[in-house]
């Protein structure tokens, strides 16, 4: 198999199909490139196709009263917005590279058509909206039940599981996103947030420095993470 | 119980599907009844398949460790629910029935082996579950207008939409809610409920019956939930 059909081959959603059914969604899948900040789709616009990241970062948000809201950050292998699929319908997420990123593009009809004819595509689709569905389901009750610096106090946590790396002054996790980014994340504007980190701080929570936020006390920040 | 075939295509998700994959969701589905009040389903528990309402209305919503309720939605007659369709999932939420409610039942692994015997029934339970996401993502943009009357305008210009808001074309279309509903919808307390719902009425944006709120102003109603 040729390198850029090993790499489609490597996508989740493609996992398990034959070479020569790859090699056929290779003649038809196109590739594009966006620089950062740029939009790859407008929510509420038209569905273009399908669209999966194959490098970089995606942002995947919401506009809320004249704020962007971010659902979550979308990485190499997954789907962007996929809910029009079949019925049509406008996109229901705005999307949007947090730096350069690389797409595998299907139009529309050949997405559909490609998809109705393979079967573990579309069950791996499914599988994708359904994972979309349990984020936006725990995003909300977070909304409704904690405060910002509850939700900071989860999301260190939850990044520290993913990828904190062990320091002398504890678990750290890499600042990857912007104050304004993180804001967006959590549902709140960059003063809000500026003024839960330091609440977090002057606890003895967390630590923060440019590059990495430190957990200093795990204990105390799972408390105000509402973990138990 | 065996659902009849008429029945399931009065679902909106089954109304497409030729009468062979309407007659495998028939041996799939399972008729159950509920009183008001009777839990349907409960968060945390592994979940144990998806569920379409035939009828009356089911309210889907979480508890806080604190012991606070967020209501996600009120299911209305042909909706689904049931996310957790994969194995070793569980609920996200907890469901109630509000009335005598009925409900037909598919077991995951029967709705998964459905849509792997037919990619009709694969697209159908991909379109129920893309609109799972749409009413979430409305829900958290919603969440996120901290103000009560604000998210009381949304939740209200999104009941008022149904076709049942309406039953005369002639008249302003309404919304049957108890105060203690769209408390429960709402995670607050009855109290507040009805000073955001004077609010709203003394903004002539609605008008307050028994038991059915009226929409007057649409357009009022939209700017307030801004």
């Amino acid at each position: 198999m040729s390198e850029p059909r090993r790499a489609l081959a490597a996508m989740p959603l493609f996992a398990g199909l034959p070479a020569p059914e790859i090699e056929r969604l290779g003649r038809v899948i196109e590739q594009r490139t966006f620089e950062r900040d740029q939009e790859i789709n407008r929510e509420g616009g038209a569905w273009e196709g399908l669209f999966i990241v194959k490098s970089g970062k995606v942002k995947l948000s919401k506009r809320a009263m004249g704020r962007e809201l971010t659902i979550a950050i979308m990485e190499p292998g997954e789907p962007l917005n996929i809910a029009p699929l079949f019925e049509g319908g406008p996109n229901v997420f705005q999307t949007g590279a947090m730096g350069r990123v690389t797409c595998y593009y299907l139009p529309a009809e050949a997405a559909r058509a490609f998809v109705s004819t393979h079967p573990t595509v579309q069950s791996a689709l499914l599988r994708a909206l359904n994972v979309r569905i349990r984020r936006l389901a725990s995003l909300a009750s977070e909304m409704s039940f904690t405060g910002v610096s509850g939700r900071l106090a989860a999301w260190v946590l939850e990044e520290a599981r993913r990828k904190g790396v062990r320091t002398e002054r504890g678990l750290a996790v890499p600042r990857d996103l912007s104050m304004r980014e993180l804001a967006s994340l959590l549902g709140t504007v960059r003063r809000v947030l500026s003024r839960s980190a330091a609440e977090l701080r002057r606890e003895g929570a967390i630590e923060v420095t440019p590059e990495w936020i430190v957990i200093r006390d795990p204990e105390r920040l799972r408390a105000r993470a509402g973990e138990r | 119980m065996r659902a009849s075939i008429a029945d399931l295509q009065a679902i909106p998700a089954f109304s497409k599907l030729d009468p062979r994959a309407l007659a495998l969701v028939q041996g799939a589905v399972v008729e159950r009844t509920f009183p008001p009040g009777q839990m349907i389903f409960l968060e945390g528990e592994p979940g144990q398949g998806l569920w379409f309402l035939k009828d009356g209305r089911v309210r889907i919503y979480r508890v806080s460790a604190e012991g606070r309720e967020q209501g996600f939605c009120v299911m209305r007659a042909g909706m689904c629910c049931g996310c957790p369709l994969f194995y070793g999932e569980t609920n996200p939420a907890s469901a109630q029935a509000l009335d005598t409610v009925t409900m037909y039942f598919i077991r995951a692994a029967a709705a998964l082996g459905l849509a792997e015997q037919s990619p009709e029934i694969g697209r159908a339970l991909f379109g129920v579950f893309a609109n799972g996401e749409k009413i979430l993502s409305s829900l958290v943009v919603s969440l996120s207008c901290s103000h009560l009357a604000g998210r009381l305008a949304h939740l209200l210009l999104e009941q008022s939409q149904e076709p049942r808001a309406r039953p005369h074309p002639q008249s302003p279309p309404s919304v049957a809610f108890s105060h203690q509903d769209l408390a429960g919808l709402l995670g607050t307390s009855r109290e507040v409920v009805t000073r955001s719902l004077d609010r709203l009425a003394r903004a002539r944006a609605i008008q307050l019956g028994r038991r059915r709120i009226v929409i007057l102003d649409p357009a009022k109603l939209r700017a307030m939930a801004r």
